[in-house]
């Protein structure tokens, strides 16, 4: 459900948000060439015709390449659209649009965050129930009674099926 | 062979193996049947539960649910327009119309003959194909292994939504993910940033709960506030009558082969092949005007494709390890997960998994037929909740999934990180599936590579030693340079 081919012509705004991908790839790739030997051992390690270095610099200087076409592109068709844009203004529109639904997202983040972080800190039970509860809530539930009754039987299920049953140490 | 399938049907019939199955298959039709929550989703929930089961009993509820959000995500399609899952929108194109005609009822039953009919095609295909594949791949060298694992990804790629450029960049994202760790052959730590967690690498459920599910949950919230207004109150399945249903011999036929053949393609999957399907029965129709405005035969060949695709996806994956889906690959996850190897020795070393999994999937396609008749009433009203319930649940048993696999922290915070990640990257477009191929199939390249390279003297010409090796280069070269050609043609188009 995630990937649709878009067949509706380009926007800038979109361009631009390649363009930011195209930057991260490279960060990535161009990152690798720094931290894939965090011990560093001695390249001559292994006497194949590889060693352990061979096959990340490889993938990681493909990546490059690859992150570089991308970028170019991206540049390019950037470059060629003849449209009125302003990238701040374009955020702020955006963010004013979509505010309810950027909430919603940047929320779960930090809610599965929160939930990881105090996992096993308190009683599993309790904290999958408050989860869930704030879950329905930031999802626009505002029937609160059916919220609580599904919070608790989801938590209590989820109490007796991974700690009960299948004995995870939390 | 004959006696490992028989063997397989024995292990399938135990009261506890049949009733995973059956509920797998039970999950996959709820699953299917709601917008928004997908196959590799579903198999992900199951993830936390399955780790304490034998493997063949994990990998039956898996199978189980695969072959349930096929048939479940034409109910949605039919009865809302809204596809339950990316190959049932094509389903929608004539089975909402009908549904709208007040024929949902035999829209669905048509779905559901079609499917059934089209699983049980592709697991006659399976039975046939593997045990003749798997001979030839057991007489594979680290070289060929190494070779099909590249094609593989090169396929998957190629063949993937969205452009190859797109493809190759996730596949080289996930290969430095795999990497990620102790090397295996010299012990050295590579990308572990100091960190004594991520000495054995980047935790693999961890990778599977982040790209699959936590960011498909980050996604679909944009879906939360869509309303499920159903065309009917019928809520029944009327199936057609054999002699109709055999009439329409074509577009099953058609339906039933495509989807075989592409199921077994990495990386085209379900939606390659309905389209595909539809597109070929309507030309091939008298009447091809009548598509689209509800022609029974719109419904049967996507439905019969899609299911048909079950079968061909387990031809790559019990035999080279090369998943033809993301379901797929979830599945090879949990093969991992479950201390077995996938890839040409899985037929060897786990031929009573292989053979169990094979006969679960034909017995899936048979309770899938009987559970949609005898339930549908409860999947509409599934349909009708709103998913602001589900997502919070999803995202409690994706995290359990996560812990559950090292029985830490640890695999938690890397979820949620590629979950993000996953997210930006399925917005603009990169396939995560080529991610998570990528952190599947590159150890077994590297580690086979260099096996033989060793065996080899360090001589790289052992590539092209034999013809199937070059065989495989040159399918390999040819797919890159028709992907550049491709982007060339499409770009001076794009200009003028």
């Amino acid at each position: 459900m995630l990937v649709t081919d878009k067949k509706t012509k380009e926007k800038k705004s979109d361009i631009v948000k390649d363009i930011l991908i195209g930057f991260i790839i490279l960060i990535i790739s161009v990152g690798a060439f720094f931290t894939y030997n965090p011990a560093d051992a001695p390249l001559d390690v292994g006497t194949d015709g590889m060693n352990f270095a061979t096959y990340p610099l490889g993938v990681a200087s493909l990546l490059t390449l690859l992150g570089l076409i991308y970028l170019a592109n991206s540049l390019i068709k950037y470059f060629n659209l003849k449209e009125d844009y302003s990238f701040f203004n374009y955020l702020i529109q955006s963010i004013q649009d979509n505010k309810s639904l950027y909430f919603k997202r940047l929320s779960t983040v930090i809610l599965l965050l929160l939930y990881a972080l105090i996992l096993g800190e308190i009683n599993f039970m309790l904290l999958t129930s408050s989860f869930l509860f704030l879950g329905f809530f930031l999802y626009e539930r505002r029937d609160y009674f059916l919220m609580l009754i599904l919070s608790l039987l989801g938590g209590g299920f989820s109490y007796a099926l991974f700690v009960y049953f299948l004995k995870l140490p939390i | 062979m004959l006696e490992g399938l028989i063997g397989g049907f024995a292990n399938c019939f135990e009261p506890f193996n049949l009733l995973l199955l059956f509920l797998g298959t039970f999950l996959g039709l709820l699953v299917g049947a709601l917008p928004g929550l997908s196959s590799p989703m579903a198999i992900i929930i199951l993830l936390p539960v399955t780790y304490s089961l034998e493997p063949l009993p994990a990998l039956l509820t898996m199978i189980g649910v695969y072959v349930g959000t096929k048939l479940g995500g034409s109910f949605s399609a039919i009865l809302l327009r809204t596809p339950g899952t990316p190959a049932g929108a094509c389903t929608a194109l004539d089975g909402f119309p009908m549904a709208e005609k007040g024929q949902s009822a035999l829209a669905l039953g048509y779905a559901t003959y079609a499917s059934f009919f089209g699983g049980v095609t592709s697991w006659i295909i399976a039975v046939t194909c593997i045990p003749f594949i798997s001979g030839i791949a057991l007489k594979s060298s680290n070289a060929d292994i190494a070779l099909i694992a590249i094609m593989g990804l090169v396929m998957v790629s190629a063949f993937t939504r969205g452009s190859m450029l797109k493809g190759f960049i996730g596949v080289c994202i996930g290969l430095l993910i795999g990497s990620m760790g102790m090397d295996r052959t010299d012990a050295i730590e590579r990308f572990t940033f100091g960190s004594l967690d991520l000495l054995s690498g980047v935790p693999f459920a961890a990778a599977l709960v982040g790209l699959f599910g936590f960011a498909v949950v980050i996604s679909d919230l944009s879906l939360m506030k869509s309303t499920s207004e159903l065309v009917t109150t019928k809520f029944k399945i009327e199936l057609p009558s054999t002699f109709d249903f055999l009439k329409r011999w074509r577009a099953w036929s058609i339906g039933g082969f495509f989807g075989s053949i592409i199921g077994a393609v990495p990386g085209v999957g379900a939606d390659g092949a309905t389209w595909l399907s539809y597109g070929t029965v309507k030309n091939n129709s008298k009447n091809p005007d009548a598509f689209g405005k509800g022609e029974p035969d719109g419904v049967v060949a996507p439905e019969t494709a899609n299911n048909a695709t079950t079968g061909g996806t387990m031809v790559p994956m019990l035999t080279l390890g090369i998943p033809g889906d993301a379901s797929t690959a979830i599945m090879i996850g949990a093969l991992y997960l479950h201390g077995l190897q996938p890839g040409v020795t899985l037929m060897k070393t786990g031929a009573e998994v292989v053979y169990g999994m094979l006969a679960g999937l034909l017995l899936a396609g048979v309770f899938m037929f009987f559970i949609a008749l005898g339930a549908i009433r409860f999947f509409v009203y599934v349909l009708r909740q709103h998913r602001s319930i589900l997502f919070p649940f999803v995202m409690v048993f994706a995290t359990m999934g996560a812990f559950a696999s090292y029985n830490e922290y640890f695999p938690v915070y890397v979820a949620i990180f590629l979950g993000v990640f996953g997210f930006f990257m399925e917005e603009r477009g990169f396939p995560v599936v080529t991610i998570v191929l990528g952190v599947i199939l590159g150890p077994i390249i590297e580690y086979n590579t260099r096996v033989a390279l060793q065996v080899a003297d360090a001589q790289w010409t052992t590539f092209i030693d034999t013809w199937p090796r070059i065989i495989m280069i040159g399918i390999i070269v040819f797919l890159v340079f028709n992907e550049i050609k491709q982007g060339l043609i499409r770009r001076k188009i794009s200009k003028q």
